[in-house]
């Protein structure tokens, strides 16, 4: 009898252990499903969540969640930043290069600190020396001051009319610094060595933003939870979810089928499937992602590529209609280095193809009999666009002018080092602005950064960069637009550019969401998103 | 061509199968100028991702190809490229093998151990590093498949060479004051050909399929080469226009298939036991 009461005991305590599991497991799911965690599938490039190492396409859309910064911007307004933790009565002096502004009352660290003008500062200084990724942000800054516990001043070394678009990325995210001290960070001159915050940034958020960091998977999972001390006024959702799905078809199906709710990374091809879909809706948005033709403006180098009548005529001889079409809806032509959505762009004219005018260019240039040149079109894509299908489509349209292009579709990784040496006669790349200015594009000047690479120099072309200074300081709108446009005149067709695509962000949401916005700096504004009630 | 033609009265359906495939994918290869309606790289971007009709028959691919035209020119490419590497393969692990067998000993040691120095890495990811290393392109893939494959037949030769070279025959021509090399190349190799013969055809498909493997990572062909591995994976990150994936992954599958059929008919061919059974 006792033997038998004991198999008895064993049997109901192993049923009653399974029924609680199992009573768990429904109840995990019955959050999900009640409608306040938002999953999101992406295949993202997140490094780091430290905001002071960050420089990754997507690490703007956790930090933006997180964190707070002076300045944000908000929905999917990219060119006009909002006071965020500064208010409306923030001020700029009349050299226009010092900046005070008081700090927002109430505002407390998810951890329950104070927010005080001394984070602020101990913020932008850590970032300004670690000397890290985002280093360029910081780099006009000369100081940045407390003169009091409410107030932040900073000092440019020039007048900057990006200033208050870099305020408004992870470069100036406001950390908790007691917290951030107790965990190894520092703001010291030599914080690049020392500092010791990164790990523990990657672990969970210091910020005061609308929501907490709580786990993250690297490559894996990523998930954020609301900050209860948050300022400001949060949606109905309390969780959110990024998974890692780096196949778009599996984000298509699971997406589909309710697993998800965001399917962020997908092409325009392939979101056909989800056409005609009730429960999905298709969202295109805005990018300011370039794909553009690099030719080598070294003979030695680039040889044929060298000649401006070459490069003119590789201009004219491109189907821009064909690419367009290619790359779907939402995709524009810009005319030079400036995308829609920074000031003065302007777009490349209809039916700028001119096969017969770009065949006598080649004559012109000696070349009548054409040549053969490689182009290097990594494996890789643009917003889904793969290279390599640009690149054919160069191909074939460069034939037509009696240029054979060879295609080398090398992995991405392994031609950066040529790429920034200048060392490629012939390449598609594409330029993602780091910040969201007309500044950050001046890269392609001749004797700037991408203009090295082009190994276009400086000499002879002071008109380009006289206009290029103004453009950096001018505060008067009018006006910027005026040189912006001049600029993109005079080098749409007179540099060793040919800029083809400015890309679309094609994405599709559940229709149980409200409120998904996206801009290029933080993708999708997660701490708007809210659930249908 | 006595031999041919026994060959050819055998039984075995699928080793007549598989000649009849393998033939028709050779006149493919051959004729693929001839026979493609259409040109394998011309873009027609009016007519992107259309399904398969009369004017199509394999549909069309993202920059608007004609897909049943790329497939046929893409079996010049793939054949070819299978078949030099085992070629090569062939005729270095055959000579290093039987070097390694007949010459026996400390020799032997070393050369052995030298394949299985390749043979330790898993073949495809050695290829893959390789082929990444000297830069893609279809030369280096072939090379870098021809290096992973060789040691099989070094392997195999020297077995044979070490049972063959006891042989009475062997000591008679010995006797009779042959040289070594004569030994090796007249008395030798040809009895030992049957086994090698037959594990060249079964890798014909082996060797087809990995360079289909190769191109589908990029290590390949480079665009706009009609190649069947690179096909399927243009198709890949469009799944719901399934035939641009779908057909040269047809072709792959027939064409190893085919190879296999013919390997294994011709094994059960050369060996006396099997030999009468069909």
């Amino acid at each position: 009898m006792k033997k038998f009461s004991l198999r008895r005991l064993i049997c109901a305590a192993l049923a009653g252990t399974l029924l609680a599991a199992s009573l768990a497991g429904c109840s995990g799911q019955g959050t999900g499903s009640t409608g306040k965690t938002v999953v999101i599938g992406a295949a993202t490039d997140l490094k780091t969540l430290d905001p002071g190492h960050a420089y990754e396409v997507y690490a703007n859309m956790i930090t933006y969640a997180t964190y707070d910064m002076l300045f944000r911007i908000e929905g999917s307004d990219i060119e006009n930043p909002k006071p965020s933790l500064t208010t409306d009565a923030w001020s700029l002096d009349d050299s226009r290069t010092v900046y005070t502004f008081p700090l927002r009352e109430g505002v407390k660290f998810a951890s329950g600190n104070e927010l005080t003008s001394a984070d602020v500062v101990w913020s932008i200084k850590r970032v300004m020396n670690l000397k890290s990724n985002t280093a360029a942000h910081v780099a006009g800054i000369k100081s940045v001051e407390a003169p009091d516990a409410k107030t932040v001043k900073i000092t440019l070394k020039e007048p900057d009319a990006s200033f208050l678009t870099k305020l408004a990325s992870n470069a100036f995210c406001v950390l908790d610094s007691k917290l951030m001290k107790e965990n190894g960070g520092t703001d010291a001159e030599d914080a690049a060595s020392t500092d010791k915050g990164q790990a523990y940034l990657d672990k969970q958020s210091a910020g005061s933003g609308p929501f907490k960091l709580t786990s993250w998977v690297k490559g894996s999972e990523l998930v954020l939870e609301k900050n209860p001390n948050y300022w400001g006024t949060s949606t109905n959702v309390e969780k959110i979810i990024l998974k890692e799905i780096p196949d778009s078809n599996t984000q298509i199906q699971m997406l589909d089928k309710g697993e998800i709710d965001i399917a962020l990374t997908l092409n325009a091809d392939n979101i056909a499937q989800l056409k005609g879909k009730n429960n999905v809706e298709i969202k295109t948005a805005s990018t300011a992602v370039c794909t553009f033709l690099l030719m080598n403006n070294d003979s030695k180098i680039g040889g044929p590529m060298a000649n401006a009548d070459v490069q003119q005529a590789v201009r004219l001889a491109i189907d821009y209609q064909g690419l367009k079409t290619m790359c779907g809806e939402g995709a524009t032509l810009p005319w030079s280095i400036v995308p829609q959505g920074f000031v003065g762009a302007k777009n490349r004219p209809d039916n700028y193809q001119n096969v017969e005018k770009a065949k006598e260019l080649m004559k012109k240039a000696g070349y009548e009999k054409g040549f053969e040149i490689t182009l290097t079109a990594a494996n890789f894509d643009t917003e889904g666009m793969k290279w390599g299908d640009i690149g054919q489509k160069i191909q074939n349209d460069l034939k037509q002018i009696g240029i054979t292009v060879k295609l080398e579709t090398p992995e991405f990784s392994n031609i950066l080092d040529q790429y920034r040496n200048g060392e490629i006669p012939f390449l598609l790349m594409h330029w993602s602005p780091d910040y969201y200015d007309i500044n950050n594009q001046l890269a392609f000047l001749p004797g700037d950064t991408v203009g090295e690479r082009a190994k276009w120099s400086a000499e002879g072309h002071d008109d380009l960069i006289e206009l290029g200074n103004k453009i950096i300081g001018e505060a008067d709108k009018e006006k910027r637009t005026q040189y912006s446009q001049e600029l993109q005149d005079k080098m749409a067709e007179n540099s060793p550019y040919a800029f083809l695509l400015q890309h679309p962000k094609t994405f599709a949401v559940s229709k149980t969401l409200n409120n998904v916005a996206y801009n290029d700096l933080s993708k999708i504004q997660l701490a708007e998103i809210s659930i249908a009630e | 061509m006595g031999f041919i033609k026994r060959i050819l009265k055998q039984k075995n359906f699928m080793f007549k199968l598989g000649i009849v495939i393998c033939l028709f994918w050779a006149v493919v290869a051959i004729l693929a100028p001839l026979i493609a309606p259409q040109d394998p790289v011309a873009q027609d971007l009016s007519r992107r991702f259309m399904p398969p009709s009369g004017q199509n028959w394999f549909g069309t691919d993202s920059l608007g190809r004609d897909v049943f035209s790329r497939v046929l020119y893409g079996s010049r490419i793939s054949i070819t490229a299978g078949l030099i590497t085992v070629a090569v393969s062939f005729a270095i692990g055959i000579l290093y093998g039987a070097v390694a067998g007949y010459v026996g000993g400390v020799v032997d040691d070393i050369m052995m151990r030298i394949s299985e120095m390749i043979q330790a890495f898993p073949p495809l990811i050695l290829a893959m590093v390789i082929a990444a290393a000297m830069g893609p392109s279809i030369v280096n893939s072939v090379f870098a498949m021809a290096i992973i494959w060789w040691p099989n037949y070094a392997r195999l030769t020297r077995s044979i060479v070490i049972s063959v070279k006891g042989n009475d025959y062997v000591t008679a021509s010995k006797l009779m004051g042959a040289s070594r090399l004569r030994i090796l190349f007249k008395e030798i190799l040809p009895n030992s050909i049957g086994p090698l013969v037959v594990m060249s055809t079964l890798d014909l498909g082996n060797a087809i399929l990995m360079f289909s493997g190769l191109s589908f990572l990029g290590l390949g062909v480079q665009p706009p080469t009609p190649e069947w591995g690179a096909m399927v994976s243009d198709g890949v990150s469009t799944f719901q226009n399934w035939w641009i994936s779908t057909f040269p992954g047809l072709a792959i599958f027939t064409v190893a298939m085919g190879a296999n059929f013919i390997g294994d008919g011709l094994r059960d061919y050369l060996d006396p036991k099997l030999r009468n059974q069909l």
